[in-house]
């Protein structure tokens, strides 16, 4: 039995954000993953969107904590060091009928506060983004909006919280909660963990953890969504994040719109589609979903600007593909705060999309709100920044050659398409909530990322987990346990007939 | 006795009936050139490969690459590829050298194709 | 930061760029350096242990690694730099090249540049093959390296995608070293391998080959337990219906080769997308003064001889340019594809021309009995009878310099 002031369960954008959130207070942090490493669920598989709030109905929490959270994220990345850009957002209209919809989106985002929406005129727009297509008739721009890399929020938040105090732990899937004496026991198979407060973010699988405790029950429904990236050739083409206007469905609410965005990273991401279905962890792509992506980009690709350089849909620059799963709740809103029946333990559950975006803003308020109604202490030693260096690629030539000169891992480059150094990837590897798989790199150093996928690095990337983990070849993994990325020895007698 | 073949002399690809009596060649049909219908004598005949692979030499994690420096029956091949497996030469190898003698009786040797010394180090083989 | 000068700089150490190191050399250039990203010069020759090289160049049957070591020798002999453990991270139009490595960062002022960067394989992502991402799905020149190079298997029962000549070395390999090769499954209804390729290591060991098939579901949690195939239509589109399900611990996929241009498309060199690389006129030259390329950085080949072939003319070329300071200035004749060709080199032929012109394309499909026809202007110039036609091989012709004083027209007539 291992005891913590407050346990976090999950390592997504919510418990990140959350764990950070706890080391501003003098309190001792316990953060349980049941993935092989951080952030393995819906923060992984997403559209690296900041949204704006233009579209969210803001009678609502995700409303509320969609226009609070944007305005954060200045700050939050200054402070964690990292890249992040307000690219503006342009939902544009290609049917009269759309452009209906524009007016009543823009009446939307002036009632949730969101700031500078504009209706733009197709001559504004073609200003902006270069020329459009033909049936393209105007748009709406949201210039709160922005793009940031889900993922590496994540790390670097769990990276500052570890930083302040919280400890972490992989490979710890929560089995049961229950309340014994004011005190919490949070059951996983490796390790059973006692704790006065627990913040529920676990995703697909927040309404287990509340249903352990609480008598008000909730139902999380796994929404699948698909993405598809294309290589950063198209990067110089594509600025602010483009949206077709939603169609709004008979039944109220709204589809999702299709839309093309840059990354921090610099490839492109077009999607995506949302079906739901059965299983909380299967983020495999289905033909279905990237054929949804697929088809309406090449039937549409004439109404986006990149199209005057790429005049039909470039398949040949697609580089991957991905499936998000994002937790929907039944009640089509985020479940936060206390159930009545069971205080200390905060749910923060439901945080579909705009959640990356909200997520920082919902964890100040909910921590704000246990620090006042629990009397916690302040941590005066919290540190908010995170310090890392400037990866390679971002580079001068005179940088490049100061940091060879300070370690010459920085000449070894391994990953090519992406330019990463072993210097960095050792980094990776020995920070502080460090890579311990093939997959854990790519996740951390973007090793593996680009458009060979790995094909010429990840023999070195093996290698050097190998030699870094002291462990044999055959036991560096590619994810979680199991997933041996080299199972055999060659020539092995006994495998011969 | 009939065999079907398909000639790799040239992206043709042709595909030859050979007609066998006794172990004796007495028709080739379906070949377009007269190198296909050599090869088709030879194939039904004597089918003849190089085997190249890998070996590991004693103490070295890393393998080292290996070639017959002649013709091997096919039908041994596999018999050769499970033969390299059980040799473990001792360091340094260097390309050319005779790592199995006359591998299985065929008379053809097993040579090193590339370097490989007491540094491990595969990628400074020379 | 160092700073050197040469008059020559070769970006990339396989087969096609000591060729080239070689031939401008022996045409009487001396400043030469290759840049190599390995260790050891070779490129990926260096884990093509099998046989079939230097046929055309030596007249010998040899492994990859020998046929890498025989250019190596030939480069040792003169004096010619070779750099390696050093990437080139950028180079500009007037020829600075950034390099990295050995513990620095060097800057190059070239009198000309060659690129012989290679070519990478097309990955899974490309390919948007639906399901999971386990461990286990890799490309096949990553399983050969990891193999030859390291000497680890990547499974022991195996699915490969795409019948490309490494798939089919490969499948062979995966056997002799006692792995089970379930399937190769092959999208079109032909091979884009070697027949040679397609008896020696598919046919010799009885693996089942599927065309008209595909891989449509990747399945497995940690490391890969099944896939999904289906034959598929003529639109190659995978028919519902024909689905079944091979479990194996291992999907290696040979799809395709693309060049690696990234340098030559950042510094903006004019790019053809029928082959994936740089706009070439007769000598190699892009569209950008001293600035080359040659091998599989140019255009994909199917034999290395031909890559090397390829290397050597850039080399000459390069070295004229050198010794001149700059490129002949007569008129530029365009190239066309026709009907049947893909990936037509060169893009552009410049007059006056002092030697034959090497024509070179992959056949867009595969035809039987066919002639390919080129004209020069109006005028046909060459009308050749093919009994076969395949894009796993390069069709090559050299035309006399005197044949040629109008746009030259390649189209295969059926």
């Amino acid at each position: 039995m291992t005891d913590f002031d407050v346990i976090v369960i999950g390592t997504g954008i919510s418990g990140a954000c959350i764990a950070r959130e706890l080391t501003r207070w003098r309190l001792s942090v316990g953060v349980l993953e049941k993935g092989y490493d951080l952030c393995c669920g819906a923060t992984k598989g997403n559209s690296a969107t900041v949204h704006s709030g233009h579209d969210a109905d803001h009678n609502t929490l995700k409303g509320k904590y969609n226009v609070l959270g944007n305005a954060m994220y200045d700050q939050l990345c200054r402070e964690l060091s990292v890249p992040f850009r307000r690219n503006g957002t342009i939902i544009f209209a290609a049917s009269p009928a759309e452009e209906t919809e524009l007016v009543r989106l823009k009446a939307n985002a002036d009632k949730g506060g969101v700031p500078g929406v504009r209706i733009l005129t197709r001559a504004e727009m073609d200003a902006m983004e270069g020329t459009w297509g033909s049936d393209v008739r105007g748009g709406l721009y949201a210039p709160t909006g922005g793009v940031v890399c889900p993922y590496t929020l994540t790390f670097a938040l769990c990276e500052n919280a570890a930083r302040n105090g919280a400890e972490f732990f992989t490979n710890r899937e929560v089995t049961d909660i229950r309340r014994e004496g004011g005190r919490f026991i949070v059951t996983t198979p490796a390790e059973t963990y006692r704790c006065r407060y627990v913040f529920n973010c676990a995703g697909t699988h927040a309404d287990d953890m509340n249903n352990f405790v609480s008598r008000h029950k909730i139902t999380i429904i796994p929404r699948k969504g698909s993405h598809i990236i294309l290589d950063k050739r198209l990067d110089p083409y594509v600025r602010a994040t483009l949206v077709q206007t939603p169609s709004p469905l008979p039944g109220g609410g709204h589809t999702k719109g299709q839309g093309i965005q840059p990354t921090m990273d610099r490839t492109v991401i077009i999607g995506c589609e949302a079906r739901d279905v059965a299983d909380k962890d299967d983020m495999a792509t289905t033909p279905e979903g990237l054929d949804d992506v697929l088809s309406y980009f090449r039937k549409n690709w004439h109404l986006f600007p990149i199209s005057r350089f790429y005049p039909s849909f470039p398949q040949d620059l697609v580089i991957g593909a991905f499936a998000g799963i994002r937790p929907h709740p039944t009640t089509d809103d985020y479940i936060l705060g206390e159930p009545e029946d069971c205080p200390g333990f905060f749910n923060m559950a439901g945080i579909e999309s705009p959640g990356i975006t909200a997520a920082p803003a919902i964890a100040a308020d909910l921590v704000g709100l246990a620090a006042a109604r629990y009397g916690f202490e302040p941590n005066e030693a919290f540190d908010p920044i995170r310090r890392v260096r400037k990866p390679f690629r971002d580079m001068s030539a005179d940088e490049r050659a100061a940091a060879i000169a300070e370690d010459p891992d920085y000449a070894t480059i391994i990953c090519r398409c992406e330019q990463i150094t072993k210097a960095e990837i050792l980094e990776a590897i020995r920070r502080p909530l460090g890579a311990r798989s093939v997959n854990s790199v790519k996740m951390r150093v973007r090793a593996g990322m680009g458009r060979c996928q790995g094909g010429f690095c990840s023999p070195e990337v093996v290698r050097i987990l190998s030699e870094e983990l002291g462990i044999p070849m055959t036991e560096v993994l590619q994810s979680g346990s199991g997933s041996n990325v080299l199972p055999y020895e060659a020539g092995i007698e006994e495998g011969l007939s | 006795m009939i065999r079907e073949l398909i000639c790799i002399n040239c992206p043709m690809g042709c595909r030859m009936t050979v007609t066998l009596e006794n172990g004796t060649v007495t028709d080739v049909t379906g070949n377009t050139c007269p190198r296909g219908r050599d090869y088709a004598i030879q194939e039904a005949t004597r089918p003849l490969r190089v085997l190249t692979g890998i070996m590991k030499a004693e103490g070295c994690p890393y393998p080292f690459s290996v070639r017959s420096d002649g013709l091997i029956p096919k039908d041994m091949i596999r018999d050769c590829a499970v033969e390299l497996k059980r040799h473990h030469p001792p360091l340094p190898v260097a390309a050319g050298d005779i790592v199995i003698a006359d591998i299985l009786g065929t008379g053809v040797n097993i040579i090193a194709t590339s370097h490989l010394d007491a540094s491990f180090d595969v990628t400074k083989q020379k | 930061m160092t700073e050197k000068t040469f008059d020559l700089v070769i970006i990339g150490g396989g087969c096609a760029g000591m060729a080239a190191a070689i031939a401008a050399y022996d045409s009487g250039l001396r400043d030469i350096i290759i840049i190599e990203r390995s260790p050891l010069a070779g490129g990926v020759l260096r884990q093509c242990i099998h046989n079939g090289f230097g046929i055309q160049q030596f007249e010998r049957d040899l492994t990859g690694v020998e046929y890498a070591d025989a250019f190596l020798n030939e480069v040792n002999k003169r004096q010619i730099t070779l750099m390696t453990e050093t990437i080139v991270l950028e180079i500009t139009p007037d020829r600075s090249v950034l390099a990295c490595g050995s513990g620095e960062m060097v800057l190059i002022r070239a009198g000309a540049v060659i690129l012989a960067t290679g070519c990478r394989e097309r990955p899974r992502g490309a390919l948007l093959i639906p399901g999971s991402r386990p461990a286990g799905v890799m490309t096949a020149g990553c399983a050969q390296r990891y193999l030859n190079r390291e000497g680890y298997l990547v499974g022991k029962k195996i699915v490969i995608l795409g019948s490309g000549d490494i798939g089919l070395i490969m499948a062979r390999q995966f056997v002799l070293e006692g792995a089970e090769v379930s399937a190769v499954c092959e999208i079109m209804p032909y091979s884009s391998g070697l027949t040679r390729n397609i008896v020696q290591c598919i046919e010799d060991y009885d693996i089942p080959l599927f065309f008209n098939t595909t891989v449509t579901r990747i399945i497995g949690d940690k490391r890969v337990e099944a896939v999904t195939i289906a034959e598929v239509d003529k639109d190659r589109r995978p028919v519902s219906g024909t689905e079944r399900r091979i479990d194996c611990d291992a999907l290696i996929l040979s799809v395709g080769l693309i060049p690696e241009n990234e340098l030559a498309i950042q510094a903006g060199l004019a790019m053809d997308k029928a082959t994936g690389g740089i706009v070439a006129d007769n000598t190699l030259q892009s569209d950008t003064e001293g600035i080359f390329a040659c091998g599989n950085a140019l255009h994909v080949h199917d034999l290395a001889d031909f890559a090397a072939a390829e290397g050597a003319l850039a080399g000459r070329c390069a070295a004229d340019y050198v010794r001149n300071g700059r490129s002949p200035k007569g008129q530029v004749l365009k190239t066309e594809a026709g009907f049947g060709v893909r990936g037509l080199v060169p893009q552009r032929i410049r007059l006056p021309l002092d030697e034959a012109v090497r024509i070179q394309f992959r056949p867009a499909s595969r035809y039987t009995n066919c002639r390919v026809v080129i004209r020069s202007g109006d005028r046909v110039i060459a009308s050749l009878k093919k009994p076969i036609l395949t894009p796993g091989e390069m069709f090559i012709r050299e035309i006399r310099a005197a044949d040629i004083d109008g746009d030259i027209h390649v189209e295969v007539v059926l």
